[in-house]
């Protein structure tokens, strides 16, 4: 194994949590998973988590490339918003 | 056609109007012993019907995953396998629960723009609002719904909501904690800090949820929430009535398809396990490939 698994949650008031993981590897990500007690549109969030399970980036870049993919998307979360989504990649890798 | 319900939603671009019939079609239809076939159930009874249809149902000693979460982040595996607990993963995202036998489910199917409900927001009200009123029926008073899936007693969690969607249907299922085990539920979960955040504390020590036996003082039986969450549900719907149906034929045959290619495997049960499992013990994987299987 050359990577290790880092995870970071969010919740804020009165919303729902979501776990980000990210596989990293000294300064790269090599995967990213989504998941929590929200609510989406299971499919899309299925192709979402397999284009991130083949991410490749710079650990800098990780939240603005992940957020981008969502946007491209078009993937709705009820119950959290894109922040609630930066603020777990960020917690899990610093 | 005075017998008929017609319930119209009245708006200039968008007029829906739907025959309810007269009353409440009422399943009962449980397999507590085995979770894996009661979700499958579950999908099949989303999928075959359109609603209005009820259906009040058990399960012993599982928890229950949300459909977007991964069952290492969310079950103490080793201490499920334990305790005799397995996981089964639903078809609704919402958070991890535990289900025994004192936690009765309620689920509910209905055409899409019944009373104006239209999305899941609104589903998710007037199912909390129902859920308060049966509550009330039965003798608690401080009771509350907490957007966006949360009905409380006294500020604790009591029951919690889940839901799905097509074009022309949305359906809405809870837990309800009746006298269930609450030791084994903190036992079984992983509760993150992130999650209380905004919960209540008592006495120093976290406190999130409550049965409505300890809110009401005294042991309520399955037939008393069956009567009370039917005949809330058919008087919310305009009904007159309920019948208690347990004809489902027209269910099983996508259930038991459902059960053998999902449900019973921990492909399904234990999606996204391969992406994180080199950060957790052996011998936890181990009991979660044990528990996720029927």
């Amino acid at each position: 194994m050359s990577y290790k698994v880092v995870c970071g949650e969010k919740k804020r008031p009165g919303g729902k949590l979501v776990k980000v993981c990210l596989k990293v590897h000294e300064n790269e990500i090599q995967g990213a998973l989504v998941t929590g007690d929200f609510f989406t549109d299971a499919e899309l969030l299925d192709k979402l988590n397999e284009e991130l399970s083949r991410l490749r980036i710079k650990k800098e870049n990780a939240a603005d490339v992940i957020l981008n993919k969502i946007k491209k998307m078009g993937i709705k979360f009820i119950g959290l918003n894109v922040e609630d989504l930066r603020e777990a990649i960020e917690k899990a890798l610093y | 056609m005075d017998w008929k319900r017609w319930c119209i939603h009245d708006k200039i671009d968008e007029r829906v109007t739907v025959n309810l019939g007269e009353t409440l079609r009422v399943l009962i239809a449980e397999w507590p012993q085995n979770p894996f076939y009661n979700l499958a159930f579950e999908e099949a009874f989303y999928k075959a019907l359109k609603g209005p249809v009820l259906r009040i149902w058990r399960n012993d000693k599982v928890v229950v995953i949300g459909r977007h979460q991964c069952a290492l982040l969310e079950v103490n595996a080793k201490e499920a396998e334990r305790l005799g607990v397995k996981l089964v993963r639903r078809f609704t995202g919402g958070g991890a629960v535990y289900h025994d036998i004192g936690n009765v489910n309620y689920s509910i199917v209905m055409p899409k723009g019944v009373l104006g409900i239209k999305n899941i927001e609104d589903a998710f009200k007037f199912v909390g609002n129902v859920v308060i009123e049966a509550l009330k029926n039965m003798g608690i008073n401080d009771v509350n719904y907490r957007p966006l899936n949360d009905v409380e007693v006294s500020g604790l969690k009591v029951s919690g909501m889940a839901a799905a969607w097509t074009e022309d249907k949305l359906f809405v299922h809870g837990a309800i904690l009746v006298g269930s085990d609450l030791s084994i539920l903190k036992r079984v979960l992983k509760i993150s800090k992130e999650k209380v955040s905004d919960k209540k504390f008592v006495s120093s020590r976290m406190r999130t949820v409550i049965t409505l036996e300890e809110a009401l003082g005294r042991k309520v039986k399955f037939d008393e929430i069956v009567e009370r969450f039917s005949e809330t549900f058919s008087k919310a719907l305009g009904l007159r009535d309920y019948d208690i149906d347990n004809n489902y034929n027209e269910i099983s045959g996508l259930a038991n398809s459902l059960y053998e290619s999902r449900y019973s495997r921990t492909s399904w049960n234990l999606k996204y396990l391969e992406f994180v499992k080199e950060s957790f013990p052996e011998d936890e994987i181990k009991a979660l490939l044990n528990i996720a299987k029927p």
